[in-house]
């Protein structure tokens, strides 16, 4: 695309143009949307006898459409069905180019931009999802005393989990998939840039809804949302449900479209024995996003479904209650959920692998020991991710007889896991290893992941999972692994690509006390999971037996302390993104192509496309011609 | 701050030179077929999970109540004509397409009128029978699995038709052409899958009935 | 440049250092505490089973842990700079006998795990020898509380569970409302409780005490509380205590207009 020299947007100071169409004017047809949604049954037929549950769900609907027309994202389509298609001038001002800080508060198609947006929206949902888990330590300190009713502890563990597990979906494909896989590929954006724009808004409309559960009533499902119990929830769970539905379709629509840029649009030369890891670890996660969301959208849908209009997916007669006539099965719902599940939770942890593998040459100055084989770890943890979900239903009693082989399909996974392990060790063996923050996250992501792993093998042994099965154990599991992967991945991609996405590092000395404080007090609360779990405590109480209080309450302080180191990390971000030392273009002299353009890059990415003559790990090989051009973005008066 | 020198001293970046100003690398048209094939892929797996749970639902038969007795069994007739309907909408559409490729305009022009027509049809008609059955989504697994299919075949007939009349239009303002045809492409993809899934619908009811034998 | 003789002796040395990391972390976490966490709690053969399975698995996840934070953490001693590194590492990719060592001896420990596994699911779920004196026992879970019911007892009924020493038992498991899930730890023993359907486990106690039945499945607000006593005693104890039991419904589903329409019941010596 030619890029145009002078201003398409003279700059618009009229406030109206500022605020229409944007983020401001998206929330107040948000809310128009929601009111007009949540009366206008009462409105159109007159009747009072429409439940809540329908009434929310329309409410929702109208809060969504709002928003998306408010924020001009509706526009597109209906231009498309008119014939009247957005000429040259008007694809750039969706880039709103000359607009400084405000273009981040738009419908804006830069793949940037968007990444940033997904930036602070995620950092935002990470917020959220810790201060409930600070009240989740805080109402579990000492046994007996609890600072809230169960019922709004339920609530707190199921917003916690979901909310958590949303994040670290988007925490590294979002910021990083968007910011960087085009920039990585050589490509100027990304395949479909109204579509990206579209998933980022989605996104925010399903976070808003979620948000609403405290206010409508308590929700005590847990994140797995099985019915029947979801069906006698309070209002909460219908934000719940609605909420999640939008991140998920946000998450698959996102998914797509990464994809499609991954496959079509890479630079002249890029062979896919060239991609970066990363793209990698990208590509496996949206594969998994792109189809195994259906299926918690199927169970979503069918149970908002039995709770709004009665069906039976789930029910099959209570004693007395609801009117539905039954002949559902609640397995349906274990078994959907699941289905969703297992891939979701890979598709959370290959893109912090994806990234892990990325800076470990970086900074050992060595080529990845096993390229091809840590693809093959990748894309084997994808394929196989789709045939281990059994194993979270050993002891749901749903066809005992298909355990042997879950359990034998969860043991497999952890081959394809292992290669991964042997690509990171083997690069920094006899290494020349600069110990920067992003370095120091890769060591924290072999302990925590392979602890994480480990215990995931006593937990895929049927006779063991009986036991262990929903108790304490495998909340330290989890927490192991997820946060192993997907977040110290993420603060590895953030103290990485922080300099290439705002032109500043993050703070070192914050950053060191990030680092070791989330370690410490991570590795001390969540420890003691798993002798509280093999103790026999069960997850999801609000409430427990006094001889587990030592446990507990040693959790709950260090969990504090483990809050305020991450507290130190927002602060850095806050700071550093403003204030912080000023980068250059290839501060960490890496070789992929993000690092070859300038900072802060620019519109298109690349002035001209770039040809591909390499691997992006050669480092240490013997050093060639240096490359005829000089490379365009440096070449720039930057 | 000499970034050449950095660069050349650890030298071997990825890129090697730079295509001419204005070449484009991206096959638009590759773009916009994958992209549409991977939402139909999406689409099509949630469709397998709505089946799936037809399936499973009928398979436990929970308190046999998945056709409770006295339930009256809803008209499968008018299954077999909306699916022939649809079917029909698309192997014009498919006309229209070829024609298209042989720059025969205006015989695609009418084609994907009488596509969106039927298509029109199909839903109208689909939306009264659903008015119209013996049963509501109240009365048990296979009302509310049987019905929750046809929703979902309305979905696929309304955005079909949504996208039929942006192709109609777009075609009487004269925007495709046999070199500009990748959006008559992908709006076909999207045809023919909602017609293969009412066909998979018609036989799913066939094969695997409501009342168990 | 490439000083190979002081490289191969570093191989040595990180390969002690990890057989010594290993030695001490299997110690550490299996052999020193007298009371691993539960594990000395078996009252059940399948619990000594887990038991058994927990302490292996540990004996054998050690050096995997060693493995990878030995060479990693040699690697960053050995290799650390002082600020960016002014030459590049030497261009080291993995040859073919690495990949296949490391390939082939994954492969090998996931097969011995799954056959290990395999082994003691039968071991699990074993029916007794045919003619043994199985004990049916009804469990329903309902929010929040077990109810039991013994139906060669005449559907006695009880809040408690009290059962035999030495007499293998089937439990026939099933939920009025929402999923809980029917559990004994001390039995090492779980199966959900699902309603509309019906679950099974089996267990032969052989150590007489006091235990408790807890829920391991959210079930809504008071699933932290929703416990029963255990009692494992003496056979002709539970012969007299069975038999001062009042007698009720199947399924111990009280109550007038509760329809019992759980259809035929399935095979029972499954």
């Amino acid at each position: 695309m030619v890029v145009h020299e002078h201003a398409i947007n003279p700059r618009q100071t009229s406030l109206w143009r500022r605020l229409v169409p944007s983020h401001v004017s998206g929330a107040a047809l948000a809310i128009v949307g929601y009111l007009v949604g949540t009366n206008i049954t009462s409105i159109v037929a007159g009747g009072t006898d429409q439940s809540l549950t329908q009434s929310l769900y329309l409410g929702f609907v109208g809060l969504t459409l709002g928003w998306l027309i408010g924020v001009g994202g509706i526009k597109l389509p209906i231009q498309w069905v008119t014939g009247r298609d957005p000429d040259e001038a008007e694809a750039e001002r969706l880039v709103y180019r000359d607009e400084g800080v405000w273009r981040y508060f738009r419908f804006n198609t830069d793949h940037k931009v968007i990444g940033v947006q997904y930036l602070v929206l995620t950092l935002f949902m990470l917020a959220v999802g810790g201060l409930l888990a600070m009240l989740i330590r805080a109402n579990l300190m000492f046994p007996g005393s609890r600072l809230v009713p169960p019922d709004e502890y339920n609530t707190f563990i199921t917003m916690h989990g979901m909310l958590m597990i949303s994040t670290m979906f988007s925490i590294i494909v979002g910021p990083f998939g968007n910011f960087i896989v085009p920039i990585m590929i050589g490509a100027h954006d990304m395949a479909f840039p109204r579509l990206n724009a579209m998933s980022w808004h989605l996104l925010a409309a399903g976070v808003t809804i979620f948000l609403f559960i405290p206010f409508l009533g308590s929700d005590q499902t847990g994140w797995t949302t099985y019915a029947p119990l979801a069906e006698q929830m309070q209002a909460g769970a219908d934000a719940f449900l609605f909420g999640v539905l939008l991140i998920m379709l946000s998450s698959g629509l996102g998914a797509i479209n990464i994809i499609t840029t991954i496959i079509t649009m890479r630079a002249p030369g890029m062979r896919w024995t060239r991609l970066p890891l990363f793209v990698w670890g990208i590509l496996g996660s949206t594969i998994l996003t792109a189809t195994a969301t259906t299926s918690v959208n199927a169970d979503l849908l069918e149970i908002m479904l039995d709770r709004g209009w009665q069906t039976s997916f789930f029910v099959n007669a209570f004693p007395s209650g609801p009117t539905a006539a039954g002949g559902g099965q609640a397995w349906l719902s274990e078994v959907l959920f699941w289905f969703f599940g297992h891939p979701e939770v890979y598709l959370i942890a290959l893109p912090g692998i994806g990234a892990m593998l990325e800076i470990v040459p970086v900074f050992s100055r060595k080529p990845v020991f096993i390229y091809r084989l840590s693809v093959i770890g990748i894309l084997g943890i994808t394929a196989i991710s789709f045939l281990v979900w059994g194993h979270h239903l050993f002891v749901s009693g749903w066809e005992p007889q298909l355990r042997g082989y879950y359990m034998g399909t969860t043991e497999l996974i952890s081959i394809p896991t292992g290669f991964v392990f042997l690509g990171i060790i083997g690069t920094l063996w006899r290494g020349r290893i600069w110990m920067t923050l992003p370095m120091a996250w890769v060591f924290a992501f072999l302990w925590t992941f392979v602890i994480g792993g480990l215990t995931g093998i006593y937990l895929s042994d049927v006779p063991a999972d009986i036991q262990i099965h929903g108790n304490y154990f495998v909340v330290g599991h989890f927490h192991y692994v997820i946060l192993g992967s997907a977040l110290w991945g993420f603060f590895g991609a953030m103290y990485y690509w922080f300099p290439k996405v705002t032109g500043r590092f993050l703070d070192e000395k914050l950053g060191w006390i990030h680092f070791w404080g989330v370690q410490i007090f991570f590795n001390l609360t969540f420890l003691v999971f798993f002798y509280l779990g093999l103790e026999g405590l069960p997850r999801r109480v609000a409430d427990y037996a006094p001889k587990f209080d030592f446990g507990m309450t040693l959790a709950s302080v260090m969990a504090f302390f483990l809050g305020a180191a991450m507290l130190v990390f927002f602060a850095n971000v806050i700071y550093s993104w403003k204030w912080g030392e000023v980068a250059d273009a290839n501060p960490w002299h890496a070789k992929t192509l993000e690092w070859q353009t300038p900072t802060p890059v620019p519109i298109e990415n690349f002035e001209r496309v770039p040809v591909i003559v390499s691997g992006p790990y050669t480092y240490g090989e013997p050093e060639e011609e240096p490359p005829a051009h000089p490379a365009a973005g440096s070449a720039v008066g930057n | 701050m000499d970034m050449h020198a950095d660069m050349r001293a650890t030298a071997n970046s990825q890129i090697g030179s730079y295509l001419e100003e204005g070449v484009n690398v991206v096959d638009e048209g590759r773009k916009l077929r994958l992209g549409m094939l991977f939402y139909i892929c999406n689409d099509i797996i949630l469709a397998i999970f709505f089946v799936g749970s037809y399936i499973f639902l009928r398979g436990y038969n929970t308190n046999l109540r998945w056709f409770p007795p006295g339930t009256p069994q809803p008209p499968f007739g008018y299954l077999f004509w909306i699916m022939i309907i649809a079917v029909v909408g698309a192997i014009s559409y498919y006309i229209g397409e070829r024609a298209l490729a042989m720059d025969l305009v205006p015989i695609f022009r009418l084609m994907a009128l009488i596509a969106l027509l039927a298509y029109l049809v199909d839903l109208a008609a689909q939306v009264w029978v659903l008015g119209r059955l013996p049963f509501t989504v109240q009365d048990g697994s296979f009302a509310t699995s049987f019905i929750v299919l046809s929703g979902y075949h309305v979905y696929h007939m309304a955005l079909g038709v949504f996208l039929g009349l942006g192709i109609v239009n777009r075609a009487r303002l004269g925007k495709y052409s046999r070199s500009n045809k990748d959006g008559v492409t992908i709006v076909g993809y999207y045809w023919y899958w909602a017609a293969a899934y009412a066909i998979a619908f018609w036989l799913l009811v066939i094969i695997q009935p409501p009342v168990i034998k | 440049m490439m000083r190979r003789p002081r490289w191969s002796s570093d191989i040595k040395r990180v390969v002690l250092i990890w057989a010594g990391v290993s030695v001490i972390l299997i110690v550490a976490t299996v052999i020193i505490p007298p009371n691993l966490a539960g594990l000395s709690r078996i009252a059940a053969p399948r619990a000594g089973d887990y038991a058994l399975t927990m302490v292996v698995f540990t004996i054998l996840s050690m050096p995997v842990l060693a493995l990878v934070m030995v060479f990693a953490l040699y690697s960053l001693y050995k290799g650390r700079t002082r600020g960016r590194p002014l030459r590049d590492g030497p261009p080291l990719r993995a040859g073919k006998g690495v990949q296949i060592a490391w390939v082939g001896i994954s492969t090998l420990l996931v097969t011995c795990l799954y056959a290990w596994g395999l082994i003691f699911l039968n071991r699990a779920d074993a029916a007794p020898a045919p003619g043994s004196n199985v004990l049916n026992i009804d469990v329903t879970g309902e929010q929040w509380n077990w109810n039991f019911t013994y139906p060669q007892y005449g559907n006695a009924q009880s809040d408690i569970l009290e059962v035999p020493v030495n007499r293998p038992i089937l439990f026939k498991i099933t939920s009025i409302d929402v999923d809980h899930s029917f559990s004994v730890p001390a039995w090492a023993m779980k199966e959900d409780a699902v309603p509309g359907d019906f679950t099974y486990i089996r267990v032969t106690p052989n150590k007489m005490g006091n235990y408790s039945v807890r829920c391991f499945e959210l079930c809504g607000l008071f699933h932290s509380y929703m416990e029963a006593p255990v009692r494992v005693v003496t056979p002709a104890s539970f012969q007299s205590w069975v038999s001062t039991q009042p007698t009720g419904y199947p399924w111990g589903i009280g109550g007038a207009g509760v329809p019992n329409t759980y259809g035929p019941p399935s095979d029972v010596s499954k």
